[in-house]
């Protein structure tokens, strides 16, 4: 997060980032880890995210998976 | 937890050992949806109701061997158990999840779609993820 100049809504929110590029204006960090995680849910177990009940065990951001 | 509710959770609940740190997370979220119509409730641990459709563990009991303490109620046939570790690090969870009739799944997935989103930032172009998932999978299983 230091490194970056710019931030996504999801860096913010996650007061981390796990992907940094360096474009015109600077670096700029994203956070992609639940990116494409509904569609790995829905080809790898046939379940889909929506109107499920979710448990989140573990408020922290956690080492790399 | 921004991707989750966007996909459509019914609801979401966080458990954590710091409430603070829970609530830090959740105040953030809800800051920047004040418009969604996103609510927020604090409950006693123990008191999250019938079992889910999707439990994440994000702690890092995975990395240092610690047991699960959570009560297996929380799951139901068909939920999808989801360890954020991969390789023997999730056994126990994926263990413990499907010894109560959930889908266990390990955090190699998440991995390999998070690793195609930077490259398609950095490139323009999602790679195919399929056979990278399977060849990831086969090391691990010969390693």
């Amino acid at each position: 997060m230091q490194v970056g100049q710019r931030h996504s809504e999801r860096a913010e929110l996650a007061q981390a980032a796990n992907v940094l590029r360096f474009d015109a204006n600077g670096w700029v960090g994203r956070q992609h880890r639940w990116r494409g995680t509904d569609r790995r849910h829905r080809s790898n177990a046939g379940v889909r995210l929506a109107g499920l009940r979710v448990l989140l065990i573990g408020a922290g951001v956690p080492p790399p998976a | 937890m921004g991707p989750l509710i966007n996909a459509g959770a019914a609801e979401l609940v966080i458990a954590n050992r710091s409430v603070d740190k829970a609530l830090s997370l959740v105040t953030r979220t809800l800051r920047s949806r004040e418009k969604d119509g996103s609510r927020c409730a604090r409950r006693r641990a123990g008191h999250t109701g019938e079992a889910f459709g999707l439990v994440v563990n994000a702690t890092a009991t995975s990395l240092t061997g610690a047991a699960i303490l959570w009560a297996h109620g929380v799951l139901r046939p068909g939920t999808l158990a989801l360890d954020m570790m991969y390789g023997p690090s999730a056994q126990a969870f994926l263990d413990w999840a499907g010894a109560h009739g959930a889908i266990g799944r390990d955090g190699l997935g998440m991995l390999v779609e998070q690793a195609a989103e930077a490259f398609l930032f950095w490139r323009g172009t999602r790679p195919e993820t399929a056979t990278v998932l399977a060849a990831l999978r086969q090391r691990l299983a010969s390693a």
